[in-house]
């Protein structure tokens, strides 16, 4: 049985596109959320794979680690507005990982596509957290949205490193 | 001991206050912090027995080595608070490895010696386990070991 709840889109990204169009996220939507933030850990493991510049690297592992970080403050806020925990389910588990690809080429095309995204994603977080009327679950939202900013410069910065600015 | 853990990648720390320990890093010049507040870990198991431990957790980078600092939000008793309570102003506790193989990096430690003092799941198949080393050897910080998938 599929993790996902129905109506949901089945790739990551278009999943969180789905989620955009939310005035405010609902607890399917945060359990969704969460998916795509371990899809998203997973999907910058694969691209620091394909990196030989080790600072390059480094800062996409970085970037990884924290799209962790943010799966468990979502966590945080589905206990704060279900009053029930929830667990992230193994990766193999997570219906989003089926999309995952094998290998993920760092080039420039992706870079642009990360640091566009990554500044989406800050604005999409600040606006849920601005029409969520429970103070710790807008903290919550908000602090991954500064994150994903900081994923941006990152990238810009991976780009620089690699010599594609 | 790479040969058992693999790539050392971080440098754990015990602190009485997560704010009080990024602000002293702050003040080393680390200033890009990851907070993440009653970090919820799935299971706890401190020696033999279930437990429930509310940590703060804050993480950041010095190049490639991952800084945690690690607070305890309560007296649950714990390695973590054990470490406190003999220096209550915390500092460098564990050394992190992410094993290639955490079942095999395990199993092999506990063979050479190594106990079982603190671990878990962070989440379903994300174990990780706090080692001590063995007694009388020159190692004398534990060995933290995170498998994921």
């Amino acid at each position: 049985m599929s993790l996902l709840p129905p109506g949901y889109p089945t790739e990551a990204f278009a999943a969180f596109d789905y989620l955009k169009g939310r005035e405010q996220l609902s607890v399917d939507d945060l359990k969704v959320l969460a998916m795509i933030e371990c899809y998203g850990e997973a999907f910058y493991q694969r691209l620091a794979e394909n990196v030989s510049n080790a600072e390059a690297k480094a800062l996409l592992a970085r970037n990884g680690q924290e799209e962790r970080g943010h799966a468990h403050r979502v966590l945080k806020a589905i206990r704060q507005k279900s009053g029930a925990d929830w667990s992230l389910p193994a990766d193999a588990e997570n219906p989003f990982f089926a999309a995952l690809p094998a290998a993920v080429t760092c080039d420039s095309a992706i870079l642009s596509a990360l640091e566009s995204g990554e500044a989406d994603g800050d604005l999409s977080y600040q606006q849920w957290a601005a029409r969520e009327p429970d103070p710790l679950i807008a903290d919550l939202l908000r602090q991954n949205g500064s994150e994903e900013f900081r994923h941006g410069e990152r990238a810009t910065r991976v780009r620089a490193l690699l010599g594609m600015s | 001991m790479s040969g058992l853990f693999g790539e050392l990648f971080q440098l754990g720390h015990v602190v009485p206050s997560i704010d009080e320990g990024m602000r002293a890093w702050d003040r080393a010049g680390l200033t890009e912090w990851q907070v993440l507040r009653d970090y919820p870990v799935l299971e706890w198991r401190y020696h033999d027995q279930r437990v429930e431990i509310p940590i703060d957790v804050a993480l950041a980078w010095s190049g490639s080595v991952q800084i945690e600092l690690i607070a305890p939000r309560d007296r649950s008793p714990s390695m973590y608070r054990e470490f406190l309570d003999v220096h209550p102003q915390g500092g460098l506790q564990h050394f992190g490895y992410r094993p290639a193989d955490y079942d095999v990096a395990l199993a092999q430690a506990l063979a050479a010696g190594w106990t079982w003092w603190l671990g878990g799941l962070v989440a379903p198949s994300r174990p990780f386990a706090y080692l001590r080393p063995p007694p009388g050897s020159a190692v004398i910080l534990p060995a933290e070991i995170s498998g994921s998938g």
